[in-house]
């Protein structure tokens, strides 16, 4: 086992040397200068002179290869840079927003997991029901309808039908549980939609496998009750492939953020990254997709070391 | 089988109340205002649908009036601001509430001396005073800030102001002479960053304290019209000397507003980096009884259905700055949000300029008559009808409406201007939103005989590039140049960001189009921004020698009715069609959202200024 997690960590290092030029790469590639966008943009007033005084300043007029390998040099001694617009340091940035958009992302996935366990389990012992059908709706518009429309759904419900709508002012978790939870909610549902119904769907499908098991037919004869069967005999195991999938999840619940974090206004890295990119906040940029990397990198391997504890026949050497 | 039947009802009826509960909830109750996608010419403003000739521009109750400042110094005469200029307003207002605004762009800078747009003041502005600025009753009239008076010396070069000796900054200290000649040193400082208040520099030769309240400032030539309205303009801040001078950090040490040590309205209270600032009300402003709100809190929301739910749900009492919201969405959102009596959604002046420039150093727009077969063949009513919804004048060369401008039926007489009514005649009056109107043909007939003449009568193929904002408009110019001209566009719409570039790096083939702002309603300020060489909207560098000559002679002219001569030279010479830009039109779109529990608000001419709150009270 150690030896697995070793090799597995061994293979960060070049993925995330991969992620890291590509990020950097992306970023100059695309159109677009951020010494022009700190100048105001179409909005701003300013000559050749103010754009190069400014390039200068941020160090963007750099030959490429000279700007990537000073950002790496100082990747090791943990120094992000500083961010070009809110020039502040951008480990600060990710400090204050990382905590955000992970309580969205959990939150978003354990009330996905709670609402598509029940379902997917339910519609299997009820195949073919009016239930199962209803759920089949519920599961299929989750997938098919975008996130963002969710997100927007959820926002002009709550404004027409209540009057109401979270409120605009952050409050932290842990200073005002309340009003957090108001703001954190309704994203949250919003953007575990598609997770809802995406793991219902596979947990409908692994419980009809397991249902028809022979173990299942055995436990049926040995006179045990319906509910010890599904919960102690074909839940558990159907549980498996649903578990494999929670790390992808994750991985796409930070990306989902990126959206409803705007729309929902939520100060998360979501927000933090859809600004920077449109400012071309290079500094940011990079922290924030080297980070994300990061994350889904060992949020895989913390599923695969869990998939093998929930299923002894599973070794890693 | 009838137990499948239910069944199969049960499920009907279960798809139909989801479906039904989707849709409603997507589509809202009848109020709400719903995006439209797709724009359509629609009536202007307050145009009228009949040809007869439009009546000239005057005040509507949501745009201010389109008169511009009349500042030309009067040499020898005290020039002074009211005792109180405040004093009209502060006996009606009511105290208390905290103002609630929104805005969708974060501010470049906290230190506007480097604050290249205007999300910098719209944060900063009611931290600090300017020496002057525009009277925010009619947003117009220059009024004192700091300054309590001022006098222009009888040679016109020099100009003394008298300062309000209770000011203070928010670290107790008074407000100064010397803090003003620190400041206004500061704005002109070559090698640093000043992206707005360098517009001081063609004006200002220098200053001195004369006494703790009086400031002598010297310009560099006399009678310098334009220079107190760009005295006026929110980034002329005056800054603390003994806060800033000698640091080494001078540059950086307002990036946190936490070190803003101001005179202004408000104290800055904290700042979530993209989420919002909060400011409260300074007990001790000059100002007494300002301002009048206990407190400001803006909140950043850059999503426009999160924007627009705001609004409804009351959570946002103001929009003072711009919003995200684009043109279809916002006139749908003033539709509704006047129609229900909750107040009004302002627009500026017809301040901001839609135009493109042509890459005038290449074929085939070397040519001048190529220029002008543009600039007569475009037909500006269309756009201005399909891209602006109406809001927008014609494209003339100086602020339509105002002193500076020709009036609307001088312009319908111009060639490239010309719209024939549905009789056939000459149709006298501003085109815009008025339907029945055809192009004259005889511009395209002109247009047409100088592409001949200049080698191109079956067209060529041009590049336009623009950003995502700007994209209605090369495909409505895509048509007007395929028929007129046989020109074929291929279009390109990249970021702002890229565009800019573009522009700024002529990096683009033949077109690259994008919008301009000026700060004040001033011929100086508009040649200067876009005509002469070295102008931000004039890369290559394009300069007509005569409008140089007029430029430097109407600058400094103090008699208003020789300088309005001056600028219908340079008009006439635009006219021509030649210069490295054409001109669609002028636009002012409603953006400043004001429900009625805010009082004292009035319009301004341009977005670039006007953005302090301190006269603004709370009535519900």
């Amino acid at each position: 086992m150690t030896t697995y997690i070793a090799q597995r960590l061994a293979l960060f290092i070049p993925t995330l040397i991969l992620a890291s030029f590509l990020a950097f790469a992306i970023m100059r590639i695309l159109p677009g200068d951020p010494a022009i966008a700190m100048l105001g943009g179409s909005e701003g007033s300013f000559t050749e002179e103010d754009l190069e005084a400014v390039r200068e300043k941020l160090g963007t007029n750099r030959p490429l290869h000279l700007q990537y390998g000073s950002w790496i040099a100082d990747l090791f001694t943990g120094d992000l840079n500083d961010s070009y617009f809110f020039r502040v340091p951008v480990a600060d940035l990710m400090q204050d927003r990382f905590p955000v958009s992970t309580q969205l992302a959990v939150m978003a996935l354990l009330i996905s997991y709670a609402a598509a366990i029940p379902l997917g389990v339910l519609s299997a012992v009820k195949q073919d029901s009016w239930f199962d059908h209803a759920a089949k709706i519920f599961t299929i518009a989750g997938v098919a309808l975008p996130t963002f429309w969710v997100g927007i759904l959820v926002l002009f419900v709550l404004s027409n039908y209540f009057n109401w709508v979270p409120p605009l002012d952050y409050a932290d978790f842990w200073e005002n549980p309340a009003v957090n939870l108001q703001q954190m909610i309704f994203p949250a549902v919003a953007l575990g939609y598609f997770n809802t119904a995406f793991a219902a769907r596979l947990t409908r499908s692994t419980m009809l496998e397991v249902l028809h098991e022979d173990y299942i037919r055995t436990a049926r004869s040995k006179g045990l009750k319906e509910a010890a069967v599904i919960g102690r005999h074909a839940v558990k195991n159907a549980f498996l492939p649903v578990v494999t999938i929670i790390g992808f999840q994750l991985g796409r619940l930070f990306g989902g953020a990126v959206v409803i974090e705007a729309i929902f206004v939520i100060p998360g890295v979501g927000t933090l990254l859809v600004e920077s990119v449109l400012i071309r906040d290079y500094p940011v940029v990079q922290a924030v997709i080297l980070m994300i990397a990061l994350i889904v990198l060992a949020l895989n391997l913390i599923v695969d070391l869990l998939y093998g504890w929930l299923n002894p026949r599973i070794r890693y050497a | 089988m009838l137990k499948t039947a239910q069944s199969n009802a049960k499920i009907l009826i279960f798809v139909s109340i989801i479906l039904t509960i989707i849709v409603a909830a997507a589509c809202g109750s009848a109020e709400q205002p719903a995006p439209t996608s797709t724009s359509t010419a629609a009536p202007a403003p307050g145009g009228a649908a009949s040809p007869t000739p439009a009546p000239a521009a005057t005040a509507t109750p949501d745009r201010p009036p389109q008169v511009a400042t009349v500042a030309v110094p009067t040499p020898g005469v005290v020039e002074s601001a009211a005792e109180k200029p405040w004093a009209s307003f502060a006996a009606q207002a009511k105290a208390g509430g905290i103002l609630r605004n929104a805005e969708a762009v974060l501010p470049d800078h906290w230190d506007l001396h480097q604050s290249c747009c205007n999300p910098g003041p719209a944060a900063a502005r009611d931290l600090f005073n300017n020496l002057v600025m525009y009277d925010p009753t009619d947003q117009i009239t220059i009024v004192g800030d700091l300054a309590r008076s001022w006098e222009w010396a009888p040679d016109g070069l020099s100009v003394t102001f008298r300062l309000w000796d209770n000011a203070q900054w928010s670290d107790g200290q008074p407000v100064t002479a010397d803090d003003v000649v620190f400041s206004l040193n500061r704005m002109v400082e070559e090698d640093v960053s000043r992206p707005r208040v360098k517009n001081l520099r063609p004006y200002y030769a220098g200053s001195q304290a004369i006494a703790p309240d009086t400031v002598q400032v010297d310009t560099k030539f006399p009678n310098p019209a334009a220079f107190l309205p760009f005295l006026a303009v929110d980034f002329m801040s005056i800054q603390p000397k003994h806060i800033l001078e000698g640091r080494a950090d001078v540059e950086d040490f307002f990036d946190d507003p936490a070190n803003i040590v101001g005179s202004g309205a408000y104290l800055f209270v904290s700042h979530e980096i993209g989420q919002g600032w909060v400011f409260e009300k300074n007990p001790n402003y000059f100002k007494d009884g300002l301002p009048f709100a206990d407190g400001k809190e803006t909140f950043v929301i850059k999503d426009k259905d999160r924007f627009v739910t705001a609004f409804m749900t009351d959570q946002i009492d103001i929009v003072h700055r711009g919003s995200l919201l684009p043109l279809t969405d916002m006139v749908s959102f003033k539709n509704q949000w006047e129609s229900e009596n909750r107040g009004v959604v302002y627009s500026p002046g017809f301040t901001l300029q839609g135009l493109t420039n042509m890459k005038w150093t290449a074929p085939p727009f070397d040519d001048p008559r190529v220029r002008r077969a543009v600039f007569l063949a475009i037909d500006r009513k269309e756009l201005a009808d399909i891209d602006k919804l109406g809001f927008a004048k014609m494209g003339q060369p100086f602020f339509p409406g105002t002193q500076w401008a020709s009036s609307d039926e001088e312009v319908a007489a111009w060639p490239g201007f010309r719209y024939l009514d549905a009789n056939g005649e000459l149709y006298l009056g501003d085109p815009i939103g008025v339907d029945g109107l055809v192009k004259h043909p005889d511009d395209i007939a002109e247009a047409q005989r100088l592409m001949t003449e200049a080698g191109y009568p079956d067209g060529f193929t041009a590049n336009y590039h623009t950003y995502t904002a700007n994209k209605n408009v090369p495909v409505i110019l895509k048509q007007q140049l395929q028929n007129a001209l046989s020109i074929e566009l291929e279009i390109k719409i990249t970021d702002t960001a890229a565009t800019i570039a573009a522009e700024q790096e002529v990096d683009f083939s033949h077109f690259v189009s994008v919008h301009n702002g000026p700060n004040i309603v001033d011929p100086d300020d508009l040649l200067s921004g876009v005509y002469l060489a070295g102008a931000p909207r004039n890369p290559i560098d394009y300069e007509d020698p005569m409008i140089r000559d007029i430029f430097e002679r109407q600058k400094s002219e103090p008699d208003l009715a020789k300088r309005q001569a001056l600028i219908r030279e340079a008009e006439a010479i635009i006219l021509k069609g030649e210069h490295h830009m054409v001109q669609y039109y002028w636009y002012g779109d409603p953006r400043w959202i004001v429900p009625n529990h805010i009082k004292n608000y009035v319009p301004r001419q341009t977005v670039q200024y006007g953005m302090g709150t301190e006269h603004l009270w709370i009535e519900r």
